[in-house]
């Protein structure tokens, strides 16, 4: 395993280690090129892996302070990690590709009111074969000749509502989750924690597969409870290296020859802000005035009904289906983009009674909750447009441990975001009525999970923050990572994408030096 | 130019059930071991008012086939929370003087009905927030009721459900 000095120049820095960094990291391994990736938080084996979501909601997620607004929980705006393996850790793993419309809603959609679309300076077909290289890489099910998963209950209540309202495309998903044994990792044995971790490494993460195959090449160090907090650059404008923070609490400057910034969408556009300078009074990257900007979490929501027998729901993989037919471009529904039905469980007990009906009491309830093990469940996630004013920003009011300003976030539904959801509830409502539900609760998103489009692609830079190969248009030698990069969020779960272009900057990256460009 | 602000309390709660999980599991952490029916003694509330509290926790949630003992968990917690902090004490002292004073009766001893009309006129109040938020958290959280309620708890080392049930609905009609 490398160890690299802080002074060394001659390293790509890699900030954050989980879809974007942990994958852009082993490739550029792969390919001979040293590497320093800077993890916030602390490394964690299979052996810290329970099945209790108490437990590993404390032991995964971000919890240093952050402050919601809008309609964001104001002390929990979003549900991401800091861990060694990042979000990758706790994602439910369905790996699903972006449509070739999705890459061009301004085209397909025209403009909409109130929201700032935009083409992605790369179509699908610039990233197909970064899809089949992903799509190896974590196993993912139904490609490539993988089978796919078998169905638990929860499925096979919601493919049987499916098909009474006549859906099509019902199935067990393309899940980067073992159906067989792959890449020396076991199969999924239907364990029912994946978004607490998955204890037997059957769910594809950056912390058991990238990481180890990156350090294994002697060219790449991960270095946990590193917080970075500021990017430092030269006269000339180039980044120089990056300022961080050990477990101790002591301050270094880890010298870098180009930066890939993969903080997740809040943590990465709060970096550049907070990385101002007399140069770039506005923040790194900046000279458009969008970092931070059109920040997406994707329009959700959940449903929960209880069935006439029982599901059990916690059996089994969490995200065990899915249903693709809304996900279309169909503007009769009374909106532009479309969405996906993807089962979920209620995450146990207290899970249950806290999310089927934030808020519900009384004898009714109660009556309700006794039929737990009746109860299935299902998520709806969908494309939610960019807008503007949804916004991460420095905190004026909020300093972390380091007295950096924490990151403001502020969400709001955009109408078309509202409508996608209405429809969304009324269809999974009357799927779960259509196989016998006695009782259904529709319900508002959790705190998210899904964190895209803050430093976005743009082909003009005067319209974003990176180009197509996530390279910053005022800074050559600093590079967005992960989902800020995404110039719309499109209806899939993203972390698919993420792990394409991340191979795909890979590659441009050592292109880039190896013609001495960067 | 931004609408920054601190948390507070009362915006955190205001989310419902989400935000109470998450609140107290940022807090305190769930009880990681299978807690037996409660019991101990009160730190500062009187017997009193641990019967008016309990009657709340049983309002909230009632389950006839479930016995006291794990509703006087969640009373214990906001006993805890009481004898850390005084203003809490003050706050859940008003709250049962209130409880009490509003049905002509001992609240306990009011029928379901009207202990459910008279919390609904409170369920904006921090009391009602608390004493909701620890009774979901010590009643629900506790993992000795979850077999009455079909909850199963950690699967993997008995090697998931790959063999044990993951897929064997069996009232659906066939599609």
């Amino acid at each position: 395993m490398a160890m690299f000095e802080n002074s060394d120049d001659s390293v790509v820095v890699i900030i954050g280690s989980g879809a974007g960094g942990g994958t852009l990291g082993n490739e550029l391994a792969q390919k001979g090129v040293k590497v320093v990736c800077l993890e916030a938080g602390s490394r964690l084996t299979l052996a810290d892996i329970k099945n209790d979501v108490g437990e590993m909601f404390m032991k995964l997620s971000w919890l240093d302070p952050r402050v919601g607004a809008g309609q964001l929980p104001a002390g929990f705006p979003a549900w991401i990690c800091k861990t060694v393996g990042g979000t990758t850790v706790h994602w439910a793993g369905a790996s699903l590709r972006l449509q070739a419309h999705e890459f061009k809603t301004l085209s397909t959609y025209g403009k909409v009111a109130g929201a700032n679309l935009a083409d992605w300076p790369i179509s699908y077909g610039d990233l197909e074969s970064y899809y089949e290289k992903a799509e190896n890489k974590m196993g993912t099910t139904g490609t490539g000749g993988r089978p796919r998963l078998p169905g638990n209950n929860n499925y096979k209540v919601l493919e049987y509502g499916a098909r009474k309202l006549g859906y099509a495309e019902v199935h067990t998903g393309n899940m980067s989750m073992n159906s067989e044994d792959y890449d020396g990792r076991p199969k999924c044995r239907q364990i029912g924690f994946c978004m607490s971790g998955c204890a037997i490494g059957a769910k594809w993460s950056t912390l058991y597969t990238e990481i180890p195959k990156a350090e294994a090449t002697g060219n790449f160090e991960v270095r946990p409870d590193s917080m970075v907090v500021k990017i430092n650059h030269d006269a000339g404008g180039k980044v120089t290296g990056v300022v961080y923070v050990d477990g101790s609490g002591n301050m270094h400057e880890q010298k870098a020859r180009l930066v890939c910034v993969a903080g997740n969408s809040i943590e990465s556009p709060r970096l550049l802000l907070n990385s101002a300078s007399a140069k770039f009074p506005q923040g790194l990257a900046n000279s458009s005035g969008q970092v931070g900007r059109n920040y997406m979490a994707h329009m959700t929501g959940a449903v929960y009904a209880i069935m006439p027998g029982e599901v059990s729901m916690h059996r089994g993989t969490q995200m065990a289906g899915i249903i693709k037919d809304e996900s279309v471009h169909k503007p009769s529904r009374g909106f532009a983009g479309g969405y996906e039905l993807e089962t979920i469980p209620a995450f146990g007990f207290p899970g249950f009674p806290s999310y089927a009906k934030p808020g519900g009491w009384g004898r009714e309830y109660a009556q309700d909750i006794e039929k737990y093990r009746n109860g299935a469940g299902l998520w709806i996630v969908g494309e939610d447009l960019p807008q503007e004013t949804n916004r991460v920003t420095l905190s004026t009011a909020v300093k972390d441990k380091n007295g950096m300003p924490v990151a403001h976030v502020y969400y709001k539904d955009h109408p078309n975001d509202t409508a996608m959801r209405i429809h969304a509830w009324k269809q999974s409502t009357a799927l779960y009525e259509a196989a016998g539900a006695t009782k259904v609760y529709t319900r508002m998103p959790f705190p998210s999970t899904h964190n895209m489009g803050t430093c976005r692609q743009s082909a003009s830079a005067r319209d974003g923050v990176c180009n197509g190969y996530g390279q910053t248009h005022d800074v050559k030698n600093l590079f967005i990572s992960d989902g800020s990069q995404f110039t719309t969020s499109a209806a899939e779960n993203p972390t698919l994408t993420i792990v394409a272009l991340a191979i795909r900057q890979a590659d441009y990256i050592t292109d880039q030096m190896n013609q001495r460009n960067i | 130019m931004q609408d920054d602000f601190e948390l507070t309390r009362r915006q955190f709660l205001k989310l419902g059930g989400d935000a109470v999980f998450l609140s107290l599991v940022l807090g305190t952490g769930l009880a990681p071991l299978a807690k037996p029916a409660f019991a101990g003694e009160m730190k500062v509330l009187s017997d009193s008012d641990a019967k008016t509290l309990l009657a709340v926790s049983r309002t909230l949630f009632p389950h006839d086939n479930v016995e006291d003992g794990y509703y006087m968990n969640a009373v214990a917690a906001i006993d805890t929370k009481c004898a850390g902090d005084p203003k809490t004490l003050d706050m859940v002292k008003q709250a049962v003087r209130k409880l009490n004073a509003g049905l002509g009766k001992p609240f306990a001893d009011a029928p379901e009905i009207a202990r459910t009309n008279l919390l609904k006129t409170m369920e904006k109040s921090d009391f009602f927030a608390l004493a909701y938020g620890e009774t979901l958290n010590n009643l629900y959280g506790n993992p000795a009721i979850w077999k009455m309620f079909g909850y199963e708890g950690s699967s993997v080392e008995y090697g998931g459900y790959l063999e044990r049930g993951f897929d064997d609905i069996n009232w659906l009609p066939k599609a």
